[in-house]
């Protein structure tokens, strides 16, 4: 097998750049409720459009956890003991 | 960004390390089970593990979605991409597993028309792009990236996409637990929770295995400082004598877990009677297919697919690495003939394998002396 860049472990950074099942937290820069879509930004300030359909409340600034392109859960509910 | 840097502070690290150090006894090993691939590859990245004690070893589980894939599911997966017309997605690190005849990266060099996508959702948009072809996404993961899935194929139907399926191999965490707490080479002191499965399913799913086989388990989040707090809570545990499900990772994780995505994954998915798990051989009500209801979305339906029973290749030992048997460089081919280049095994292929961790990270061998 060759190794071309897709074969090329890529996954030294904060998440895996080529799996999706990582959980990524980022932050709402903005809304589109008709479409149940966010504007996103994660660590790396890189944007992405998400799905919000599985929260029930979106807000601006708000830091959710991605999944696969769908937010999962919104972080800061309860801090950790 | 909030919720990130402030757990990965040194300082509180050495601190709760030494709170670690005051809560093991003397003499006495522990092995605690990280369940999810995302804690392996934070604990070989972070170095969490040199700050354990030797007496504290920590044995890797099942929860690599690449990893637990067999070779025959690849196989299904590379036939209907090589199917004419198909448009065939999935997630990057699936391109890299090895198949009976190969890889679909090598289906892709082949001339088959396989894409990369970073969800579903980019796959729905491929099929909305290209009407006249057929577009399938190999849906891999556990109650994490389900959901994704599942939303993906109600969009598809509400829209009435037509020309796009789904190839389901998508995985429950608890069947194959309660198979590894049966097995009688694994003795085990307690479970580091996988906190992203938590986030969609809760910590309840996770109360048998304190109240059936007396272990303690603390669902983590998956920076430094949660990994190291969750083993302490562990440790403080079996000290104490209590045996619960504790939650580290409250900051995400609602006890009762997403109801919303739980309704989805209800409305979209029902469990097979029994799945195939690398090294793990076949669990009963571990895997999900498509329900009743999205049935005309099912690729396997709609394709034609081998379904063929593929055994692991005789050098590779991902099986007993996956139950937590051996260390990743005990196997015969580790780091030699099967490296993150050309893996062999499903546990060289992602970031969250085991053995992909332990190479990427320079654990090549026995570097800290158990006692």
């Amino acid at each position: 097998m060759s190794t071309s860049p897709e074969a090329t472990p890529a996954c030294m950074g904060d998440h895996c750049i080529t799996c999706a099942d990582e959980g990524v937290p980022m932050t709402i820069m903005g809304i589109d409720d008709q479409r149940r879509l966010a504007l996103c930004t994660d660590v790396s300030g890189a944007r992405h459009a998400v799905e919000t359909a599985l929260l029930e409340t979106v807000t601006i600034g708000q830091v959710v956890l991605v999944h696969a392109g769908v937010a999962i859960a919104a972080l800061g509910g309860e801090m950790a003991a | 960004m909030r919720f990130v840097e402030e757990f990965r502070d040194a300082s509180l690290g050495r601190a709760v390390a030494g709170e670690i150090l005051s809560l093991i006894e003397p003499g006495r090993h522990y092995k605690v089970m990280e369940v999810c691939g995302g804690h392996t590859h934070s604990i070989y990245k972070y170095g969490v593990d040199d700050l354990l004690p030797t007496n504290v070893e920590l044995v890797h589980g099942p929860g690599c979605p690449v990893c637990v894939i067999p070779m025959g599911r690849v196989d299904d997966g590379i036939a209907i991409a090589n199917e004419p017309g198909v448009i065939f997605t999935c997630f990057g690190d699936m391109l890299r597993v090895p198949g009976s005849e190969g890889s679909l990266l090598e289906a892709k060099a082949a001339g088959a028309d396989v894409r990369m996508v970073y969800s579903p959702l980019d796959a729905l948009r491929i099929a909305k792009q290209n009407p006249d072809r057929e577009v399938v996404f190999f849906a891999i993961g556990f109650e994490t990236t389900a959901p994704s899935t599942a939303l993906t194929l109600k969009r598809a139907r509400a829209e009435g996409v037509k020309n796009f399926s789904c190839i389901c191999s998508h995985v429950t965490i608890v069947p194959p637990l309660r198979a590894l707490l049966e097995s009688p080479d694994l003795r085990l002191d307690g479970f580091i929770g996988p906190g992203h499965v938590a986030t969609v399913v809760g910590a309840r799913p996770f109360e048998f295995i304190p109240a059936d086989y007396g272990k303690p388990v603390v669902v983590a989040g998956f920076e430094p400082l949660d990994i190291l707090q969750s083993i302490a809570m562990i440790l403080a545990q079996l000290a104490e004598g209590r045996c619960e499900v504790e939650n580290q990772y409250k900051r995400v994780v609602p006890y009762e877990g997403n109801p919303r995505a739980l309704d989805v994954l209800a409305e979209v998915f029902e469990l097979r009677p029994h799945f195939e798990w690398r090294g793990l051989g076949f669990i009963s009500h571990s895997g999900l297919k498509l329900s009743e209801a999205y049935a005309e979305l099912d690729a396997e339906l709609r394709f034609s697919v081998p379904g063929v029973r593929v055994a692991d290749p005789k050098a590779c030992q991902c099986g007993e690495v996956l139950k937590g048997v051996i260390k990743p460089w005990e196997c015969k081919v580790f780091g030699t003939a099967c490296t993150p280049e050309r893996p062999i095994g499903t546990c060289m292929v992602s970031s969250e394998g085991a053995c992909a961790a332990y190479y990427n990270f320079g654990r090549f061998a026995r570097e800290r002396e158990v006692v």
